[in-house]
C-alpha cells in the first residue's frame, strides 16, 4: 500500500510502485482531469504539482512521490473560487478542445508561483506544453492577465 | 425502421410530414404515437431543436460535433437568434444517432468536417428556432385571446404590445408544443442579427478549466474494464499468432483477445495493467507484401508519375503544352509533400458494451451517425438495439469523421466479454502507427513566358495518392479524384484564383498502401504550397514583385484579390520592413471561403527562422462569431506550420516510423507568431472557417524565406534541411 | 428539379407513395448526386403494370458508414409452386449511376423466394425492391438508407 497526499487529502492506493503517477491519479484515485497525451513527458497534458512545482506525472513513478503534496487540476481552485489562472483562462476564452488545458493551466500556475510577472521569454522557456488546437496566443494573453490580477 | 408494422408507421410519418411540409427544413417531427415529445427530464420539445424548461432554460439540440472549433456555440447562436431567447439561459444537448434514425433524421446531418458545420446547417437550424418562436408566441396569444400578430418575443419574454402583458417561454412551452408547427417561417435579415455575428462567449469553456470536462478516455462506467490494442503495423498485414499465456498471469489481466484479423488486445482492470501486459505480449505478424515498401520506393513511383503520359485533368483551358513548347522562357520546379498524421491530443479510443440484446458505444466522433453505422455493422444488431453516445472530442481534425476503426475494435472486444463495458484506449504509439494519413504527393510545375515576360501558360502536374480512391471510390468521376484539385479547381468552393491563358492542372494517381485520410484542410495544404510558392518563382523569373505579378492574373477573381490586397495593405507590403524582416504572400479559395496571408519572418544563421507575425484575411461570407474565427485562424496556423517545419510520417518496412511526439513534434508557445486577423465577410454566401486558413501560412512563410535567403525549399518538413522554427 | 423527379417517381410507383420515406430537402440540396429518372427506370422493367405495396420485405440497414458493401436481403411471400411463384426480384436505387443494382431470376424451382447480396450505394437514398410474380403482378417494398461517408464529400 502506498500513502499519497493528494489535493489536501490522504489516500492509500494498492498499486505496483513503478506505476506512473499519472495512471494512479486517473485510475486508482479516479481523478481524470489530468490527461494522457503521450506517456513520454513530451506533451505536458499530464502536468500536476508536487509541492507546488510542475511535473509531468506520466514520467514519475508513484513510489517517488510519497511524502510530497500532490495537486491536480481538480485541486487548483479553492472550493468554488477559481485560481487566477483559471479565471484568466475563462476571461480570455483560451480552450478549444480543452484536452491539453488542464496540463497547460497547471504548468502556468507553477510558473506564476516562481515568477509572478513572467516575461515573454520566461513563458517561452518554461511553458513547453503541446496544444494541437493551437491556443498559444490566447494562452500568452491569459498568462499576462493573470500576472496582473 | 419499426419492424412490427412498417407500412403503418411510415404512413403515419408521411401524414405528419405532409401537414408540415418538408419536416427537416422546419426542424419538426411528429413522433410515432400521440402526445408531446419530451426530453429526458420531462420538459417539452417545442420543436426537435428546442426544449424549454419551466425555469426558462433553453436546451438547444446540436447534431454536429464540437471538437474545439466552436461550432457548438455557433449553432446555438443561430437557433437562439431566431428563437429570441435569453442567451444567458441557453444550454445545449447532443441528440443521439439512434434517436436520429428513429426520428427520420429530424436534426439532419451529423457529419462535422469539410468546414461545413455552420454553413450547411445555418438555414434549417435558424428555421427550427423561428418555428419554435412562432409557436411560443401563438401559445401566449391563444391564452390571452389576442391576435398573435400583436405579440412579439425578446429575451425569452413574450409581450402583447397593445396591453403590455408579458409571459415567459417557460410558462407557455407546454402549450406551444401542442401547436401544429407553421409551414413557412421568415428568417431575420442579417442586419438585424443580435446574437449571430457577435463574439459571444463559448458555452463549453468552464468545465475544461477544472478537470470536470469528460472525454471518452475519461469515461467511468460500473464494472468497466480497460483495454489497449496493437494492430499489425504493416498496413494490410495480419495476426499470425500470439502467446497469451505469457501475460495471462500478470496483475489485473482479464483476457487477451484477437480483434478481427489484424489486431490483438489485452483487457485488464486498469489501462496501465493492460498496456504493461500488451508490451510484454509476444505477437507474430504475417506482414505480407507491403513490408517491402519504403518512403524511397514510394517516392520513386511518384516521381515517375510527374512525367507520365496519362493523367486525370482537373482544370484546363487553352493549350498549356503548346504554350510551353513555344515559350520564350520557361520556369520549372518540382515539389514534394509528405505523409502527415493528425496527432489529436486525445488518442483514439471508444467504449463499448455488448449483449445479444443491446450494443452501446461511447466515443469521440465527428459524425455520430457514422459511428452508429459502424456499431450496427460490428455488433450485427439492428438499429433499435444499438446506441452511440457522443462524448466531447479531444481534437478531431478529420481523423474521427470518416474513420471509426476504434469503434469497430471496441465492439469486437466487447462482443468477447458480453455484458461488460470495455474502454479501449490506444497508446500514442498506436495512434502514430495506425493513422489515416494526409496523402503523399509530388508536383511538377512548368510556367511559360513570352518575350514580354507575360505568363502565357502553366502546367501543374500532381503525382500521388488519392484519398477518395481508398476511402470512397464511388465518388471518383470515371476514375478521377476531384478532391485532388482543391484550391486549383475550375469553379466552386475551391476555385483557382488566377486567370492563366493556357492552363493544365492534372493528376497522375499513384496509390501506395498507406491508408490515407482527411487531414485538416485536406489537399489545399500541399496545393497552396505548390501553386503559391511557384507563383513567387514565376514572379522572380519575370522580374516582378510577387504581389504585382499576382494582381495581373486576378482581374476576374475579385474576392480572391480582395483578401490578398487586405493582407498586403495591413502588413505594409511595398513599404520597407523593419531591419532583417522579410515578407511572403499567399492566397487561395477553400471550403468556399477566400483566404490570404502575409508572413513576416527573420532568419538567423541561414537556418533559424523566427516567424514574427502573420497577417491573415478571410472572407467567409458571414461571420457568426469573430472571436471563434480568430482562434480558428491562429489554431490552423499552429497545425499547418508544425507540419511545415517539423512533421512527416516516413515509411520503412511497410510501416510508419514515427512513434511519439519526440519524433513527430508539434509547435510550442515559444514558436508561435503574432496573428492579426482581418475578418471581412462580404455576404451572400456561406464559407467555412475551421480549415481554409491553414493553407496560406506555409507558402507565405516559404516565400518570405526566399526573400530572406534567396533559397527555395521545395520538400518538407523544413527540419530535413536543417531549418528550425525558433 | 430534384423534388419534381421524386414526385414523378412516387406517382409512377402508385401505392408506393405511402411506403417511401422522403429524404430531407436540406440533405438533398446538400448532396449533388442527381436523382435517377425512376419512373422511366420502373417503366422499362414493368411496363404499365400497377405495382402493389406488400408481400415483399426489403432488408437493408437504416444507415451505413460507407456505401461500399451494403448487406441486402429481399424475401417475398410466395408458395413458390409452379402455379404461384416469384419470377424475378429487381433492386433499384434512386441515386446510383446505374439505377438497377441487382436482379434475381427465380422460378418455382428456386424453392424459397429469398435472396441476399451486397450492393454498392453511391449516396444516401431510397432503395426499392420489386418482385415480379408468375401471375403477372408486381409487388414492392422500399427503404431509405443513410450513407454517412457521403457527408464528407458533398461538394465534390
Amino acid at each position: 500500500m502506498i500513502q499519497l497526499n493528494i489535493n489536501g487529502k490522504s489516500e492509500q492506493v494498492d498499486v505496483e510502485p513503478n506505476t506512473p503517477l499519472l495512471w494512479v491519479i486517473r485510475e486508482q484515485l479516479g481523478l481524470t482531469g489530468t490527461k494522457y497525451g503521450c506517456g513520454v513527458a513530451q506533451c505536458g497534458s499530464c502536468t500536476v504539482h508536487l509541492d507546488g512545482a510542475a511535473v509531468r506525472s506520466c514520467a514519475v513513478p508513484v513510489s517517488a512521490v510519497t511524502g510530497k503534496k500532490i495537486t491536480t487540476i481538480e485541486g487548483l481552485a479553492a472550493g468554488n473560487v477559481l485560481h487566477k489562472v483559471q479565471k484568466a483562462w475563462l476571461d480570455h476564452e483560451v480552450p478549444q478542445c480543452g484536452y491539453c488545458q488542464a496540463g497547460m493551466i497547471m504548468a502556468v500556475a507553477s510558473l506564476l508561483r516562481d515568477k509572478p510577472k513572467p516575461t515573454d521569454a520566461d513563458i517561452d522557456a518554461t511553458i513547453t506544453n503541446i496544444c494541437r488546437c493551437g491556443t498559444f496566443n490566447q494562452v500568452r494573453e491569459a498568462i499576462h492577465a493573470a500576472a496582473k490580477a | 425502421m419499426n419492424s412490427d408494422n412498417p407500412n403503418l408507421s411510415r404512413r403515419f410519418f408521411i401524414i405528419g410530414s405532409a401537414a408540415v411540409g418538408s419536416g427537416l427544413a422546419l426542424g419538426l417531427n411528429i413522433p410515432f404515437g400521440p402526445g408531446i415529445v419530451r426530453a429526458a427530464d420531462g420538459s417539452p420539445e417545442v420543436t426537435a431543436w428546442v426544449v424549454i424548461r419551466p425555469d426558462d432554460t433553453v436546451v438547444i439540440r446540436i447534431a454536429r460535433s464540437e471538437m474545439g472549433q466552436g461550432t457548438l456555440t455557433g449553432l446555438a447562436q443561430m437557433v437562439a437568434e431566431e428563437l429570441e431567447c435569453d442567451w444567458s439561459k441557453v444550454t445545449t444537448e447532443y441528440p443521439t444517432p439512434g434517436q436520429s434514425v428513429a426520428r427520420k433524421r429530424v436534426w439532419g446531418n451529423f457529419s462535422t468536417g469539410g468546414s461545413r458545420g455552420i454553413r450547411d446547417s445555418h438555414d434549417y437550424v435558424r428555421r427550427g428556432g423561428a418555428a419554435a418562436r412562432t409557436m411560443l408566441i401563438q401559445a401566449a396569444a391563444e391564452a390571452w385571446r389576442v391576435p398573435a400578430a400583436e405579440c412579439s418575443a425578446a429575451n425569452s419574454v413574450i409581450t402583447h404590445q397593445p396591453s403590455g402583458r408579458t409571459t415567459t417561454f417557460g410558462k407557455v412551452a407546454e402549450a406551444a408544443s401542442r401547436i401544429t408547427p407553421p409551414k413557412d417561417v421568415a428568417l431575420k435579415d442579417p442586419k438585424d442579427w443580435k446574437i449571430i455575428g457577435k463574439p459571444v462567449r463559448r458555452l463549453d469553456t468552464l468545465d475544461k478549466l477544472t478537470g470536470k470536462q469528460v472525454y471518452c478516455a475519461d469515461l467511468k462506467l460500473p464494472g468497466m474494464l480497460n483495454a489497449t490494442i496493437k494492430e499489425c503495423p504493416v498496413f494490410g498485414g495480419k495476426v499470425k499468432s500470439f502467446d497469451a499465456a505469457k501475460v495471462a498471469g500478470m496483475k489485473g489481466v482479464k483476457k487477451v483477445v484477437q480483434v478481427g484479423d489484424t489486431a490483438v488486445a489485452v483487457v485488464a482492470d486498469t489501462w496501465w495493467q493492460a498496456k504493461t501486459a500488451l508490451d510484454a505480449l509476444p505477437i507474430v505478424w504475417d506482414e505480407g507484401e507491403n513490408a517491402k515498401v519504403s518512403s524511397a520506393s514510394i517516392a520513386e513511383i511518384l516521381k515517375a508519375g510527374l512525367d507520365a503520359p496519362q493523367a486525370f485533368i482537373g482544370n484546363q483551358n487553352g493549350d498549356a503544352k503548346a504554350a510551353i513548347a513555344g515559350a520564350a522562357k520557361k520556369v520549372e520546379a518540382v515539389y514534394a509533400y509528405p505523409y502527415l498524421n493528425h496527432a489529436t491530443m486525445e488518442p483514439m479510443n471508444a467504449t463499448a458494451r455488448y449483449t445479444a440484446d443491446r450494443c452501446e458505444v461511447w466515443c469521440p466522433t465527428q459524425n455520430g451517425e457514422a459511428a452508429f453505422a459502424v456499431t450496427l455493422a460490428a455488433s450485427g444488431l439492428p438499429a433499435d438495439k444499438c446506441e452511440v453516445y457522443k462524448i466531447h472530442l479531444g481534437g478531431g481534425f478529420g481523423r474521427r469523421g470518416a474513420f471509426h476503426d476504434y469503434v469497430t475494435q471496441a465492439v469486437r472486444i466487447a462482443k468477447q466479454m458480453p455484458g461488460i463495458p470495455v474502454k479501449l484506449l490506444w497508446t500514442r504509439e498506436e495512434d502514430m502507427a495506425q493513422g489515416r494519413y494526409h496523402p503523399v504527393t509530388q508536383c511538377k510545375l512548368v510556367g511559360a513566358f513570352d518575350a514580354g515576360n507575360n505568363l502565357t501558360g502553366l502546367h501543374m502536374r500532381i503525382s500521388g495518392q488519392s484519398i477518395l480512391a481508398a476511402v470512397r471510390p464511388q465518388a471518383l468521376q470515371n476514375g478521377r479524384d476531384p478532391a485532388q484539385f482543391q484550391g486549383v479547381a475550375p469553379s466552386g468552393e475551391f476555385e483557382f484564383g488566377y486567370g492563366v491563358p493556357n492552363l493544365l492542372i492534372d493528376h497522375a494517381m499513384r496509390n501506395p498502401h498507406v491508408p490515407p485520410g482527411f487531414w485538416r484542410g485536406v489537399n489545399i495544404n500541399q496545393n497552396a504550397i505548390y501553386i503559391e510558392c511557384f507563383m513567387d518563382e514565376l514572379a522572380q523569373a519575370a522580374g516582378q514583385d510577387p504581389l504585382e505579378f499576382r494582381r495581373k492574373l486576378m482581374g476576374k477573381h475579385p474576392k480572391h484579390l480582395a483578401v490578398l490586397n487586405a493582407v498586403a495593405e495591413k502588413a505594409g507590403w511595398g513599404k520597407p520592413a523593419p531591419q532583417g524582416v522579410f515578407r511572403g504572400l499567399a492566397q487561395m479559395k477553400a471550403f468556399n471561403s477566400f483566404v490570404a496571408a502575409c508572413a513576416e519572418i527573420s532568419v538567423s544563421g541561414g537556418n533559424k527562422v523566427t516567424v514574427h507575425r502573420i497577417v491573415c484575411a478571410t472572407d467567409p461570407g458571414y461571420a457568426v462569431n469573430r472571436a471563434q474565427i480568430e482562434r480558428q485562424i491562429g489554431g490552423s496556423f499552429v497545425y499547418g506550420l508544425s507540419a511545415l517545419f517539423e512533421q512527416e510520417c516516413t515509411v520503412k518496412n511497410g510501416r510508419i516510423e514515427q512513434q511519439n511526439f519526440n519524433d513527430y513534434s508539434s509547435m510550442r508557445i515559444a514558436q508561435m507568431p503574432k496573428v492579426e486577423a482581418i475578418i471581412m465577410p462580404s455576404g451572400g454566401f456561406w464559407g467555412g472557417v475551421g480549415e481554409p486558413t491553414i493553407c496560406v501560412a506555409a507558402p507565405a512563410v516559404l516565400n518570405a524565406y526566399f526573400a530572406a535567403t534567396g533559397k527555395r525549399i521545395r520538400s518538407f518538413p523544413l527540419k530535413n534541411h536543417g531549418i528550425t522554427m525558433v | 428539379m430534384q423534388r419534381g423527379s421524386r414526385r414523378r417517381f412516387l406517382a409512377a410507383a402508385g401505392g408506393l407513395a405511402a411506403a417511401v420515406a422522403l429524404p430531407s430537402t436540406a440533405a438533398a440540396q446538400a448532396t449533388r448526386t442527381p436523382f435517377n429518372d425512376m419512373p422511366d427506370v420502373i417503366r422499362r422493367l414493368v411496363g404499365s403494370a400497377q405495382i402493389n405495396p406488400g408481400k415483399v420485405k426489403l432488408g437493408l440497414p437504416p444507415l451505413v458508414e460507407n456505401g461500399h458493401l451494403v448487406p441486402l436481403t429481399v424475401s417475398v411471400e410466395s408458395p413458390m409452386t409452379e402455379a404461384a411463384h416469384v419470377k424475378a426480384i429487381h433492386v433499384l436505387t434512386e441515386k446510383n449511376p446505374l439505377p438497377e443494382v441487382a436482379s434475381f431470376h427465380l422460378g418455382a424451382r428456386a424453392g424459397r423466394a429469398s435472396v441476399a447480396a451486397r450492393i454498392r450505394l453511391a449516396d444516401t437514398q431510397t432503395v426499392v425492391a420489386i418482385a415480379e410474380l408468375s401471375d403477372g403482378s408486381f409487388w414492392s417494398d422500399s427503404t431509405h438508407v443513410i450513407v454517412t461517408l457521403a457527408a464528407c464529400l458533398e461538394e465534390l
